[in-house]
């Protein structure tokens, strides 16, 4: 393949997240009132207030502070969170494994699920099985999480059945039955999600596989149908499914944010949630950007992989 | 000579669509035979029912056709009732097909060897490496140059005319009896064309192959086929051997057809046919040609004939009330008289309307690198050439060639460009926004795609009006103005209130000439006008041009492909290729007489047909 | 080289019997909702904050049609009074996404260039974050309530707006009636919004009423995690926060708004997709 197409697709990435920075920064500084007085309260005396300041860099004109900010986090410093005092970077460390976790198991029961529903939904297009599977995604995405998830709660941890725990976390090291009893109802409630979407785009990519002119090619040379399917169309509808994986996966994580808050789950999620409400700017920059380099490094092996399926991109 | 027993019979073939609650019967009770080793070529329109017939042929309909009547027999086989297991072992073995765009025809993601394997290694179980040399040979044989390397690629690493010989390769892979061929050619460049048509006329000899090709290009059939189907509306018209249909053919439809084709050997008159489709009348009432065809009458329209025996030589038949009957002695209008073509001036006069002096036009495209390394293209170079008033000059050549850039940056939508364009003595790129919009409105443009240059969301009066309302001229007056056009272009003042989509495409080719005129240009600049039209609406069309070169007295600078149009249009010619001008006079001198060697060698091709 | 010449062949099949389900169902949720919302914006049987603690998390019965909350309050009253809240939330943060995104993509799709690589550029980079992120950063920055949440979320679905609008505008861009109107010296505004637009409203359409449902759902996600609407005011997603933690004293306070918030979100989708079908049907009919 095209060690060029990988390179530029790399500069791409990384050019996308250094505009993502600057547009998270934006964000968070749009209001005047500043963290200081945040913590500090409305009693404070204006001098606590000017030292505050001065020994968190406030008082320095903002791009500026952007400029800081940016450098340190390249040098893997993220500042440190102004509720917590602690080391934004080490926080986001002790939650981001517990995200990934859960996303992991989530996209990987979510597309064992949803691909081969979306291909069979396509070919048998039109019939009853289809019907079912597009009105069945029609209402998978509709449904909110922070419905579905209640709901779980309610069904499975609530009395009569009290299966399972409502909330928290066992680390794994301590009891793998705990860690897997509470991460059960948050990874069914992100996978539900999930496949609805999943199965839907899986259907329509495949679909317009289906109907190229490729195929009638494939299927006027006499050949029958099983292997029109298997080697001329799910190559290329295999193609479609990796981009769209790419995109759910960023889908996924702005779920997770609810669904961990749902669950009391300590993901980056939960650290976002309580970063936004108390106003912490530096753990909420912190963590945005990672979410977002996770995003990116995601849609970056999507792309290279799609290179290396479709050889009309990756000799491009 | 073919063998006796007909290999493909084709008997009372009825089609029909059922898409949105109403029926459309898309073809009627054809029937046709084609027996071992011969050609059969079937024109046709837009709108004839061609593809529908090939592919019901196939038995590849999608599911809201509905086959009323008919059958369709191969070796004792009827294929439309045909088990699926029965049909897999005759498509690709027996029959197989070739499509009309190869680019979306093969698959991109699979090597082009493998695709031409595959057939061999399904249908003769032989293992992939013997499938692979087989493949190689069958490359060689379409007369593919290294066929192990293009057996290695991909498909869109191919030209045009590579991955259509790929497309017989894979036909030819499974040694079929009959090849079944949708419009091969169009899709290609003039000069591969008629390659490519010496190769099927080739494979044909060579290989003993039945073809059944259908086309929309009477040269394109002409090259190829022994014996001749004229398609019309869903109804053969005519069917009979090729050389004596083409000299003096019976149907009045063909003979409209024959009578509407421009010439690249001579200027002769052409003849459009006036009207357009049948728009869902009855079917079972009269002739489907009657209402365009000049020697009907009452019967014509009541009685729907048959095809009738034409007993001059084999089998010809021809569905008319006066089939076999004496060439009428002459048609009820006459062709529009050739206009006299305005000699060169000995030299330069001084009075040009138009001056190109040296215009070079580069484009960068994103190279390997992205931004880092652009490619840099020549889509132009130094190109010049001065325009008369009253003139037609044609710029022609192949897709790259650089016409259509030309064109664009005369009327300053492309901006970057090296050179001098002078319009009426001035500096086109130098004017100021007052003279800018004066220019705008003494040079318009007509453009190829008829559907795609009148906005769908705009009615005619908006779209016809609106160059007029743009120079400040009021509502009503330039609506007065507006209906006069349509009517000088041949539509009736009723036109105003219509939508694009409710008309034909010559309907709306004329709309878009009313556009162009409306403002009086002095330059109108013609971009492949007709290629999209029909034939026998091309006809009309570029009668209607001539006529008003005429009557407004403006230039012409018209782009195109096509050599047998600007032999009938332009009074000179400029040849492009990659770019350049390669030779430049008057028409008659450089057609009759080709200096350059592509000059000639677009003239051959144009000319196998 | 040569287009593919008029066929008046084979029509493109369109299930028009599902379509017009989806379009039905669709409509008539969505006009429910839209109701209720209305209506409960001017009366509702209880006062939606009216406490009575004398009857709390009682069930379904008389007085209290959808029973109690864990305060005694009506449920049925605060699902009304939330339909407003959250309906017209999903609305305005709609609207807000489609007057930034529109002109942006139609902008982009006009110039193409460098003007539009930039914007593709940033846009690409808005939209590695996760929407409901996005919106939340934006909340970070202007702070938590009703109006701070529509900016949010309407800002946050913009991009994707522009996305989809730019694709079906660049299509439109590249037809010969833009290259004409360019050659007749048209101005860029005019080329953009009396040529390129009319084209262009069908996905305009679609795409709002699915956004509109998104909308509603990142609404009550934003109130659910106590960033948007805040309690006690009645919001369906407060109700389904504040449901939780007493479910195991009664359900009911967690089905409605649950169904409540699930059918409207239903209703806006089917009805875009509904749309969506219908409009491919009507294409080629335009203006008729």
């Amino acid at each position: 393949m095209n060690p060029a197409f990988l390179l530029r697709r790399l500069l791409h990435g990384l050019i996308s997240l250094v505009i993502l920075s600057l547009i998270i920064f934006v964000c968070t500084h749009l209001l005047p009132g500043d963290a200081a007085t945040a913590i500090l309260g409305d009693n404070a005396t204006p001098a606590a207030l000017a030292a505050l300041r001065a020994r968190l860099g406030l008082d320095r004109p903002l791009p500026l502070q952007y400029v800081m900010w940016l450098v340190g986090v390249l040098r893997g410093d993220f500042g440190v969170s102004t509720t917590l005092n602690q080391p934004v970077g080490e926080l986001i460390g002790l939650h981001f494994a517990n995200s990934v976790t859960l996303a992991a198991i989530t996209l990987t029961s979510a597309a064992l699920i949803a691909v081969p529903l979306g291909v069979i939904a396509a070919v048998r297009r039109g019939r009853s099985l289809d019907a079912t599977i597009l009105a069945g995604s029609y209402i998978g995405i509709s449904i909110p999480d922070f419905v579905i998830g209640p709901i779980l709660i309610m069904l499975f941890a609530a009395p009569p059945l009290q299966l399972l725990p409502s909330s928290g976390y066992v680390a794994i090291q301590d009891s793998s039955l705990g860690w897997l009893a509470h991460i059960v109802l948050p990874a069914a409630t992100l996978t539900m999600v999930l496949i609805a979407h999943l199965m839907r785009q899986t259907r329509s990519g495949m679909l317009d596989v289906l109907a190229s002119d490729y195929i009638r090619t494939a299927r006027l040379k006499g050949l029958p149908e099983r292997m029109v399917l298997w080697r001329h169309a799910l190559r290329n509808a295999l193609t479609t499914s990796i981009t769209v994986l790419a995109l759910d996966f960023g889908y996924l994580m702005g779920s997770i944010v609810i669904v961990e808050e749902i669950f009391a789950y300590p993901g980056l999620g939960r650290l976002i949630v309580y970063a936004v409400a108390n106003r912490d700017l530096p753990l909420v920059q912190g963590a945005t950007l990672v979410i977002g380099a996770v995003y990116v490094g995601a849609n970056l092996l999507a792309d290279w992989a799609h290179g290396l399926l479709n050889p009309r991109v990756g000799r491009a | 000579m073919p063998g006796n027993d007909p290999l493909l019979s084709v008997k009372g073939l009825s089609v029909a669509y059922a898409g949105n609650a109403k029926r459309r019967a898309v073809l009627r009770e054809v029937g046709f035979q084609v027996t071992r080793g011969e050609a059969l070529g079937i024109v046709g329109e837009s709108g004839s029912g061609k593809s529908t017939l090939l592919f019901s042929i196939m038995n590849y309909l999608p599911d809201t056709a509905v086959i009323e009547a008919g059958s369709v027999r191969y070796d004792g086989v009827d294929l439309l009732r045909a088990p699926p297991g029965v049909l897999q072992g005759i498509r690709g073995r027996r029959i197989a097909m070739v499509y009309q765009d190869p680019a979306q025809s093969l698959n991109p993601a699979i090597k082009v060897g493998d695709q031409i394997a595959e057939v061999r290694k399904y249908h003769f179980g032989e293992s992939r490496s013997a499938a692979l040399r087989r493949a190689d040979a069958l490359l060689a044989s379409v007369g593919i140059d290294a066929p192990e390397r293009i057996a290695a690629s991909y498909p869109h690493e191919l030209s045009g005319g590579q991955q259509q010989r790929v497309m017989i390769a894979i036909a030819l892979a499974g040694e079929p009896d009959l090849l079944v061929m949708d419009e091969p050619t169009t899709a290609l460049d003039v000069i591969v064309q008629a390659r490519l048509l010496d190769l099927i006329r080739d494979l044909k000899q060579r290989a003993r192959i039945a073809i059944l090709l259908v086309s929309h290009d009477l040269g394109a059939v002409a090259a190829i086929a022994d014996r001749i189907g004229v398609l019309y509306a869903g109804e053969l018209m005519e069917l009979g051997p090729a050389r004596e249909m083409l000299r003096r053919p019976d149907n009045p439809y063909t003979r409209g057809l024959m009578a509407a084709i421009p010439r690249v050997d001579a200027r002769v008159p052409i003849k459009g046919i006036a009207g357009g489709l049948p728009r869902g009348r009855g079917r079972d009432l009269g002739c489907v040609f009657a209402d365009r065809c000049d020697l009907s009458v009452s019967k014509c329209l009541a009685v729907r004939p048959q095809l009738t025996h034409i007993g001059r030589s084999r089998e010809w038949l021809s569905r008319c009330h006066f089939a076999g009957a004496a060439a009428p002695a002459s048609a009820r209008t006459a062709p529009a008289p050739v206009p006299t073509r305005l000699t060169e001036p000995n030299s330069e006069d001084g009075t040009a309307l138009l001056r190109v002096c040296e215009l070079s036009v580069d484009y960068r495209r994103l190279g390997k690198w992205g931004f880092f390394a652009r490619q840099v293209i020549h889509a132009v170079r130094n190109v010049s050439f001065t325009l008369r008033p009253e003139h037609a000059l044609a710029i022609v050549g192949e897709s790259g060639s650089g016409k259509t850039t030309v064109a664009r940056t005369l009327l300053r939508l492309q901006e970057k460009r090296a050179g001098v364009v002078s319009f009426g003595g001035e500096d086109v790129f130098a004017f100021g926004a007052d003279a800018l919009r004066r220019f705008r409105q003494q040079v318009q443009m007509v453009f190829q795609n008829p559907t795609s240059s009148l906005n769908p969301r705009k009615t005619v009066a908006d779209l016809v009006t609106r160059p007029l309302r743009l120079a400040g001229t009021a509502s009503d007056v330039a609506r007065d103005k507006a209906e006069k056009m349509l009517r000088n272009v041949g539509l009736d003042g009723g036109m105003l209130r219509r939508w694009p989509h409710q008309l034909s495409g010559g309907e709306k080719q004329r709309v878009a000439i009313a556009r162009a005129f409306i403002t009086e240009p002095k330059l109108v600049i013609l971009d492949e006008p007709t290629t999209s039209l029909d034939v026998s609406v091309q006809a009309s069309i570029l009668e209607l041009l001539a006529r008003l070169k005429a009557e407004h007295r403006c230039s012409y600078l018209l782009i195109s492909h096509d050599l047998a149009v600007v032999r009938h249009v332009a009074d000179s010619v400029a040849v492009m290729q990659a770019g350049e001008i390669r030779e430049h006079g008057d028409v008659e001198t450089v057609f009759s007489e080709p200096r350059h060697p592509y000059t000639r060698a677009l003239l051959d091709a144009a000319r196998r047909s | 080289m040569t287009e593919a010449l008029e066929f008046a062949e084979a029509p493109a099949r369109r299930p028009a019997v599902r379509g017009n389900a989806y379009l039905v169902v669709g409509a008539v949720l969505t006009l429910g909702a839209v109701l209720l919302a209305l209506l409960g914006a001017i009366w509702t049987p209880y006062a939606p904050s009216a406490v009575d603690l004398l009857h709390r998390s009682t069930g379904p019965g008389a007085g209290h049609l959808l029973g109690t909350d864990e305060y005694g309050r009506d449920v049925l009253s605060r699902i009304m009074s939330g339909a407003w809240r959250s309906i017209s939330l999903g609305f305005a943060a709609m609207m807000l996404a489609v007057a930034i995104g529109v002109p942006l993509a139609l902008a982009g799709a006009y110039w193409r260039g460098r003007l539009d690589s930039v914007l593709m550029r940033f846009i690409d980079a808005l939209l590695s974050i996760p929407s409901l992120i996005f919106a939340l950063l934006i909340i970070t920055g202007l702070g938590t309530g009703h109006g701070q949440a529509i900016v949010a979320l309407g800002i946050a679905a913009a991009p994707r707006f522009v996305r989809v609008v730019r694709g079906a505008a660049l299509d439109a861009a590249s037809q010969d009636y833009v290259t004409a109107a360019r050659a007749r010296g048209e101005a860029a505004l005019y080329i953009q919004y009396r040529e390129i637009l009319p084209n262009v409203w069908p996905p305009i359409v679609v795409e709002a009423s699915i956004f509109a449902g998104f909308a509603l759902m990142g609404g009550a996600a934003l109130s659910y995690l106590g960033l948007g609407t805040q309690p006690p005011a009645a919001d369906w997603g407060v109700m389904v926060r504040e449901a939780q933690r007493y479910i195991f004293q009664s359900w009911w306070p967690l089905i409605a708004p649950a169904t409540t918030i699930s059918l409207a979100i239903v209703g806006f989708n089917l009805l875009g997709e509904g749309l969506r079908d219908r409009l491919q049907l009507g294409e080629r009919h335009a203006g008729e």
